[in-house]
C-alpha cells in the first residue's frame, strides 16, 4: 500500500467496530421470511379453477397409461470438475452430475435438467436398463458404486445415465482420491497399466452380472481397483469404461 | 461419458454441492432449508448494514428488506455468477444506496426511519462508549465520501473481506476496487487530518 495512506489504513486496523445484536429482531424477521415462503407454497398449492380442471384431465390421461408416478424438477447448481454441469433435484434427494458435452448436446442447461425430470419418471416406470455397474475400490474399501443406466426421453432419444448407488450408503464409507491422484489413475489408464484381476459374477438388481477386475497401484502406493460389471445375458459384450482422460 | 461418471463418483456429494447451493435449491420447498440459510447470514448482513449506517432502526429496516427481497427473488439468482453470500451483501448494498438517496430527498426508509437520535444510534450493550465514539467518529468522516469509496473501505476494513470477495459483491474488477480503495483512504486520511485525528 502507497505510503501516503499508511496512516489511515493502521488507523482503521486499530478502530473497534461496534456491534449492534438484537435478537427480538432476528426473530420476528425469521417468522415474517419463514411466513412468506409458506404463503408462497400455500398460493401455488392452491391453482386457479381451470389448472385443476387441466391438471386432473392430464392426471386422469397418464395415470391410465402408465399408473401415478412423482416427476421431480431437476434446478442447475454450478459447475464442478471439468466444467461438469451439476444438478440437484427438489427434494434433495438426488444429485446429478453431467459433462459439458451432455448440456452441449441438448439445447441448454434448462433442458438438461429438463431430461433429467424425464428420466426420473423413465425410471419409475421401469422404462430404464441396466446395462453397467461401475465400481470403486481405493485401497480396499469401496469408494463408489455407479450404476449406468440407458433410458428413452419423452421426445424418443437414448440417453445413457449414472447415478449413485442409493441404497448401500456407499457415502458413508466414502473415500476419496485427491484430484493429484485421479489424474494419475487417468493417465494410468490411458497407458493401459492396470494388472487384470479376472473376472467376478454377482448377482445385482436381480441380474447376474459379470465384473471385470483392474487394479491400479499409484505412486504412493494407493491401490485402486475399478470393477466393470455388464449382465451376463447381454448379447453382444460392451467395451466397458472407455480409457480416457481420470480429471 | 461412462469415464467422466466414474471421476465424479469418486469425489463425495458434500463437496459436489455446496452447502448454500443446495439450501437454497431446496428452499421453494422447504422452509427449513429458508431457515438455516437465514440464520447462517442474519447476524453478518445486520452487522455489514450497521456499519454502513449507524442507526439501529434503520439497520433493522434495511435488513428486513434485504432477507425479503432475496428470498423473494430466489430464482432469479445465479448460481455460476455470484455465491449466495456475495448476492446478499449486494442486495444490502443496494439498500443503503437507496437509504441514503431517500435521505438526500427527504424521503424516509420504511416506517420508522429517520435520522439517528442517541437511542438509534447506540450499540449492543457489549460495545463500550468511548470505542463507539471512535467508530461514530470515523463514520462521520466516511459520510463526506462517495458512497462507492465508503462501501469498499467498510467492506475491507470493518467486514474483513478479501479484494476477490469484495469485487464479487460489487461487480466490479478486483483493479477497479484497489484503485477505488486508495483514493478512498485518501480522501478520508485527508478528512481526518483536518480535523485533527490524524497528525499532518
Amino acid at each position: 500500500m502507497d505510503s501516503n495512506i499508511e496512516k489511515v489504513e493502521r488507523y482503521l486496523k486499530g478502530v473497534h467496530v461496534p456491534q449492534h445484536v438484537s435478537d427480538p429482531h432476528r426473530q420476528q424477521l425469521r417468522r415474517r421470511v419463514l411466513g412468506r415462503i409458506e404463503e408462497t407454497q400455500r398460493a401455488s398449492g392452491h391453482p386457479r379453477r381451470w389448472e385443476v380442471t387441466a391438471a386432473l384431465a392430464a392426471l386422469i390421461c397418464i395415470a391410465g397409461a402408465v399408473g401415478a408416478f412423482v416427476v421431480l424438477k431437476y434446478y442447475a447448481v454450478g459447475q464442478g470438475p471439468a466444467s461438469a454441469n451439476r444438478f440437484v433435484s427438489e427434494d434433495r434427494e438426488r444429485a446429478h452430475v453431467l459433462s459439458t458435452s451432455d448440456t452441449n448436446d441438448v439445447m441448454g442447461i434448462g433442458q438438461a435438467a429438463g431430461n433429467l425430470g424425464d428420466i426420473d419418471a423413465a425410471r419409475q416406470k421401469d422404462g430404464t436398463e441396466l446395462v453397467q455397474i461401475i465400481e470403486s475400490e481405493v485401497n480396499g474399501r469401496l469408494a463408489n458404486r455407479m450404476f449406468i443406466r440407458k433410458c428413452t426421453l419423452s421426445d424418443g432419444r437414448m440417453k445413457t445415465v449414472g447415478e449413485g448407488d442409493p441404497d448401500s450408503r456407499v457415502q458413508s464409507l466414502l473415500v476419496t482420491l485427491p484430484t493429484a491422484a485421479r489424474r494419475e489413475m487417468s493417465k494410468l489408464r490411458q497407458a493401459g497399466k492396470g494388472e487384470t484381476l479376472g473376472t467376478q459374477e454377482r448377482q445385482m438388481k436381480g441380474r447376474l452380472f459379470l465384473f471385470r477386475r483392474e487394479r491400479y497401484t499409484l505412486h504412493d502406493g494407493t491401490t485402486v481397483i475399478l470393477s466393470v460389471g455388464e449382465p451376463k445375458d447381454m448379447r453382444q459384450p460392451r467395451p466397458g469404461v472407455p480409457a480416457g482422460s481420470y480429471p | 461419458m461412462a469415464d467422466d461418471m466414474l471421476a465424479c463418483s469418486l469425489e463425495p456429494r458434500s463437496e459436489m454441492l455446496a452447502e448454500d447451493q443446495v439450501l437454497v435449491a431446496a428452499t421453494r420447498q422447504d422452509t427449513e432449508a429458508a431457515g438455516r440459510l437465514y440464520d447462517k447470514y442474519y447476524s453478518e448482513i445486520l452487522g455489514y448494514i450497521y456499519h454502513c449506517t449507524l442507526n439501529r432502526t434503520v439497520t433493522e429496516d434495511l435488513t428486513a428488506n434485504v432477507f425479503l427481497a432475496a428470498f423473494a427473488h430466489l430464482g432469479r439468482h445465479r448460481w455460476t455468477q455470484i455465491p449466495f453470500r456475495a448476492w446478499l451483501y449486494r442486495i444490502a448494498t443496494n439498500e443503503v444506496r437507496m437509504h441514503y438517496r431517500r435521505q438526500k430527498y427527504g424521503m424516509t426508509a420504511g416506517r420508522r426511519a429517520r435520522h439517528g437520535t442517541s437511542e438509534d444510534t447506540a450499540p449492543s450493550a457489549d460495545t463500550s462508549p468511548a470505542a463507539t465514539e471512535e467508530y461514530r467518529f470515523v463514520h462521520q468522516a466516511l459520510l463526506q465520501l462517495r458512497l462507492k469509496y465508503r462501501t469498499v473501505i467498510i467492506l475491507r476494513y470493518f467486514e474483513d473481506k478479501t479484494m476477490a470477495e469484495i469485487s464479487e459483491i460489487t461487480g466490479r474488477k478486483e483493479g477497479t476496487i484497489k484503485s477505488q480503495l486508495h483514493r478512498g483512504l485518501a480522501q478520508l486520511q485527508e478528512i481526518l487530518m483536518r480535523w485533527g485525528v490524524l497528525p499532518e
